[in-house]
């Protein structure tokens, strides 16, 4: 065997293990990073993330928090709708949106209100409160944020694909007009699962 | 002459191995005034960047105070790419500002076509944003 042969089944050796890395083993990725599964027939982590980037964007963008009564705006969340075959909490997507939103002060989230309250003891609290100083509080929402998620899946041969459609909306409750309205749509298509996009 | 032959395919394999996974970053700050600003690029996988390459970013005011950017993205291959990109923003002391806006997201652009890609700044003060871009195929 020559010395350029065995230089060049090294080489190749090489290429080969690179490419075969260390796959495998349980590891640690980044959340919704280059790295995550990509399923055809479910929704994926990256895909709130995406959604909720895309909401809070056209949020900003329009200016809809600034004009409202309060700074910060005073917001009550409808429970979303989940009209997808794909099983996931929808707070992983407010939830992302609440945490830009709130924290960064340019709204507040009303956890405590009649039927839509989050926080039974915060609720609990305000009655004990309000009986004692026989005062009402102010906690009346400046916009109310609705919205479903749904699904459109369809199949050529052995390609699926998949297009899920965030869709959120804000209310004046003043008026009942739609204040605000946004559509985030993903689309995912392959013949099979997948890692890495 | 066959060592060379070896050599420079095995380069060029690793070059298309590794490149699916190295990032192209291109950074910039909005100027005094809204429109095309100069933008800065770092190459670390050149064939991402003859393939997809910014030609074009563009700040402007939101009506909601916040600036946008938007980079036009061309694609001088020859057929469709797929790539991932993230923006993050960067404040007045160059820390990354930590938001939920920032995640990465996917778009394609046809051979020979440009797309827009854009971002809003989490807040009023951020002027800088930083890219990365990563082709999917």
């Amino acid at each position: 065997m020559t010395l350029k042969r065995t230089t060049s089944i090294t080489l190749i050796g090489l290429v080969a293990l690179a490419a075969a890395g260390c796959g495998g083993n349980a590891k640690y990725i980044e959340t919704g990073g280059n790295e995550s599964m990509v399923n055809v027939g479910e929704v994926n982590i990256q895909d709130i993330q995406m959604a909720a980037s895309g909401m809070l964007e056209s949020m900003l963008k329009t200016g809809v928090l600034d004009r409202a009564e309060h700074k910060p705006a005073r917001l009550l969340l409808n429970p979303i709708v989940n009209d997808t075959s794909s099983q996931f909490d929808v707070g992983e997507l407010t939830y992302r949106m609440r945490e830009q939103l709130v924290n960064s002060g340019q709204a507040q989230v009303i956890t405590a209100y009649g039927k839509y309250t989050e926080d039974q003891a915060a609720l609990e609290e305000m009655r004990r409160r309000s009986f004692e100083s026989g005062e009402t509080p102010n906690v009346q929402p400046d916009l109310t944020m609705s919205g479903k998620i749904t699904q459109i899946k369809r199949q050529a041969g052995s390609t699926r694909q998949t297009t899920y459609t965030f869709r959120l909306t804000l209310t004046d409750p003043a008026t009942g007009l739609e204040v605000w309205t946004k559509i985030e749509d993903v689309t995912k298509q392959g013949r099979k699962d997948s890692i890495g996009f | 002459m066959n060592l060379i032959k070896t050599l420079l395919a095995t380069t060029l394999v690793l070059a298309v191995l590794g490149g699916c996974g190295t990032v192209n970053t291109v950074t910039a700050t909005a100027g005094e005034n809204p429109g095309k600003t100069d933008y800065r690029t770092q190459v670390n996988d050149v064939l991402t960047d003859i393939f997809l390459s910014a030609k074009a970013v563009r700040f402007g005011p939101t009506t909601g105070g916040n600036y946008e950017v938007q980079v036009t993205v061309a694609n001088n291959g020859f057929k469709t790419r797929r790539f991932s990109y993230l923006f993050d923003w960067i404040d007045e002391n160059g820390m990354i500002i930590e938001t939920s806006m920032s995640t990465w997201k996917t778009a394609s652009v046809s051979a020979g076509g440009t797309i827009v890609i854009s971002s809003v700044a989490p807040n009023d003060t951020a002027r800088t944003f930083q890219l990365q871009t990563r082709r999917s195929n």
